[in-house]
């Protein structure tokens, strides 16, 4: 069981999270301390539990196992094992930890919500009145992860996967499955060539020797499994299972990913096909890095001939094209053209034009209405909800309710002997006319004269 | 791709020797994606022809995809237009490195001098980019490990001359001319930073290096893939011969673990 790698990939994010640092502290804060006995014992007891608690789970699903069985078990490896000890690992086992981190909301990704989980931390759980274990449903995670897969040898299970998820029409899950297949080639493909460059013979090379009938097999199948895939995909009953589904990618797009795991497959298998042979003909013999800096104060103490220089800074500097290319827009913009700023001519008023203007407004309404209006101020005051009841302020089907009130506050228009007053009412009226309500504060205007 | 195509892409790889359909590191102009997506869905016989075009003009078209080189994103491709070790291309020219070069005022006085001035500090970038990391000329896929600042470089330009030229007693060459021009009293203090300031953005311009960041640079895969093709057949043989004896007891003394670790 890799539980090395594990341990390995998680404890910075453990120090993360136990971190001390102040927001705004200095980078190079600390606070890493790896006390103990750093002789790995009690990690090693653990895994033995582990172990042996997986045993009896995969036997008999989710019973207990007493603490005597798991200290013979411990017995075989530790010998002197004592009690305590054995009971110590198992309580840190089946400590819950209290650990805090920030979930985006489902519907809003922008909100960070702040969670904490106590009880998935515990690998194994006790029963309350006795002393019996058994392993919890984060033990079973932590032996499935430590014990995934991670070498290419194993790619054709991954290939297997992705055919699965084709024919049962499961179209989100090819692209994850296509995209971790391709992930994981993709880092080997690099580090193939990497180790193609690196001088000497490199793990990475022995690794391939080692195992290369084993590996070509398996890549050779799996291209198989990706082609199979591919016609699969092919098929118009999947073609259409697609279109009935609500899935945000378009089938091009489907079809191009799983055409990737064959093209990265087809790849790899060459690379390592060319590395082993490299590497059994042994052809590459290791070289050091160039010493450029005693090749530059060499070049001080013998300076370069110019031809060599010449060459030199033709072959490798920094030279380009020794004409430019010249275009028609090369001078486009560079001489800036300052326009004239346009003239604004003076406003002009033109009588001929007002004139019209007036009589289209005010006139024509007092041309309708204004006698009406004149003749019942004459009788008495008068108000302008009234003068709305009358329908004064309809002017040839037209509404002309503006110009009504108009007259109702600047009466000066009405052809009157005396002045004329305006009293605002301060109540609210509200008026209902056809299917309108019109609200406002009613305005009464009426004729003052002087008594002598 | 027809024939008009063929010539924008010709003069676009021309003048900048890089074209990649996507890329994660930079924002790239329309043109460049235009260019690099033509000459990836080009058919296979205009594509020989291009390739062959260049070929007549010492140039060789080089193409990368992700399962080819590390620091290319999913699904790009990566088109560098490299020098071909057995002729320069006639129409590259140091012209503008010359003038570039000279722009630094109390600097340089000739156009020899700048010559002097840009192979010596394209030597310290190597062995910035080489020695100091342990890589041999045909790593390829180093090329994205490649960064550093433009402050690095200085120091590494200002120590190499206090520390190697200066100590070097004149009286000693047969002759002083790059030493002159190195130990130049009418250096100032802000000089040698001009002069790599002036030779960074040449090659920037050049597309041997990438501004990946303010003031950080990085080689590019069009640098690194003209190393790897080039260096045995060209740059090995003008180099000084290493002592061998140095070199089979440095092969000897294998660095641990915890040693890397230190340094």
């Amino acid at each position: 069981m890799d539980y090395v790698s594990l341990l390995s990939t998680t404890v910075r994010f453990i120090d993360l999270h136990d971190s001390g640092r102040d927001y705004g502290g200095a980078s190079n804060y600390t606070q890493e301390t790896r006390p103990g006995k750093s002789d790995g014992v009690y990690l090693d007891i653990a895994i033995l539990i582990v172990e042996c608690l997986h045993k009896l789970d995969q036997s008999a699903h989710q019973d207990y196992l007493p603490f005597s069985s798991i200290l013979s078990s411990v017995r075989i490896g530790y010998p002197d094992a004592v009690d305590s000890d054995v009971l110590y690992v198992l309580n840190v086992l089946r400590r819950p930890t209290e650990l805090f981190y920030i979930k985006y909301a489902k519907n809003d990704s922008e909100e960070k919500i702040r969670q904490s989980e106590k009880r998935k931390t515990a690998i194994v759980e006790k029963t309350d009145y006795a002393d019996e274990y058994r392993i919890s449903a984060s033990g079973r995670l932590f032996l499935s992860l430590a014990n995934a897969a991670h070498d290419t040898a194993y790619v054709r299970g991954n290939a297997y996967n992705l055919l699965h998820a084709i024919e049962w029409h499961d179209f989100p899950n090819i692209l994850t499955f296509a995209s971790e297949i391709v992930g994981q080639l993709h880092n080997e493909i690099l580090d193939v060539h990497l180790a193609r460059e690196r001088v000497g013979r490199t793990e990475n090379i022995d690794k391939y020797i080692g195992k290369f009938e084993q590996y070509r097999k398996v890549i050779e199948e799996t291209i198989t499994i990706a082609q199979k895939a591919e016609r699969q995909l092919e098929n118009p009953d999947t073609l259409e299972a697609f279109k009935l589904s609500n899935i945000d990618i378009s089938f091009r797009e489907l079809c191009g990913s799983v055409n990737r795991v064959r093209q990265a497959l087809v790849v790899f298998n060459r690379l390592i096909s060319e590395l082993v042979s490299t590497g059994l003909q042994d052809r590459r013999n290791a070289t050091l890095p160039p010493q450029f800096l005693n090749a530059a104060i060499d070049f001080v103490r013998n300076p370069l001939k110019p031809y060599y220089e010449d060459f030199i800074l033709k072959q490798w500097g920094a030279v380009g094209l020794e004409t430019s290319f010249h275009s028609a827009l090369d001078g486009m913009a560079t001489i800036k053209i300052r326009p004239e700023p346009e003239k604004v001519a003076p406003v002009i008023f033109e009588d001929e034009q007002v004139e019209p203007i007036s009589r289209l407004g005010k006139l024509h309404f007092l041309d309708c209405h204004g006698k009406a209006i004149t003749d019942a101020l004459k009788l008495g005051p008068l108000r302008l909800s009234e003068a709305i009841a009358k329908g004064w302020f309809m002017v040839n089907e037209r509404m002309l309710l503006g110009d009504l009130v108009g007259i109702f506050v600047a009466p000066d228009v009405l052809s009157v002997d005396g002045n004329i007053q305006i009293h605002v009412i301060p109540t609210f009226n509200n008026q209902k006319v056809g299917v309108d309500d019109f609200l406002f504060n009613d305005i009464e205007i009426c004729i003052v004269r002087s008594v002598r | 791709m027809n024939n008009s195509d063929l010539g924008r892409v010709q003069a676009y790889l021309l003048r900048h020797r890089y074209a990649e359909t996507k890329s994660a590191r930079h924002n790239i102009s329309k043109e460049e994606r235009d260019v690099a997506t033509m000459l990836r869905d080009a058919d296979a016989s205009m594509r020989t022809l291009l390739e062959e075009i260049f070929d007549g003009q010492g140039l060789e078209l080089k193409s990368f995809n992700e399962f080819e080189a590390a620091g290319i994103p999913i699904g790009a491709t990566v088109f560098v237009l490299a020098r071909k070790p057995d002729f320069t291309p006639p129409f590259f020219g140091t012209e503008k490195l010359i003038t570039r070069m000279r722009q630094v005022r109390r600097g340089i006085g000739s156009d020899a001098e700048a010559k002097i001035w840009f192979t010596q500090l394209w030597f310290i970038l190597l062995d910035l980019l080489y020695t100091r990391k342990s890589r041999g000329p045909n790593a390829l896929q180093d090329w994205v490990e490649t960064s550093f600042s433009k402050n690095v470089f200085v120091d590494v330009v200002k120590e190499y001359i206090n520390d190697h030229v200066r100590k070097i007693d004149p009286s000693t060459l047969k002759t002083d001319a790059v030493y002159k021009v190195l130990t130049n009293t009418e250096l100032k203090e802000g000089t040698v930073s001009q002069l790599c300031n002036a030779f960074l953005e040449l090659m920037v311009d050049a597309g041997l290096l990438d501004l990946v960041g303010q003031d950080s640079y990085r080689q590019t895969l069009l640098f690194a893939y003209e190393m790897k093709m080039n260096y045995d057949r060209q740059l090995a043989k003008l180099l000084p011969s290493a002592d061998p004896y140095l070199s089979a007891s440095t092969l000897l003394i294998v660095e641990t673990e915890s040693e890397a670790e230190e340094r």
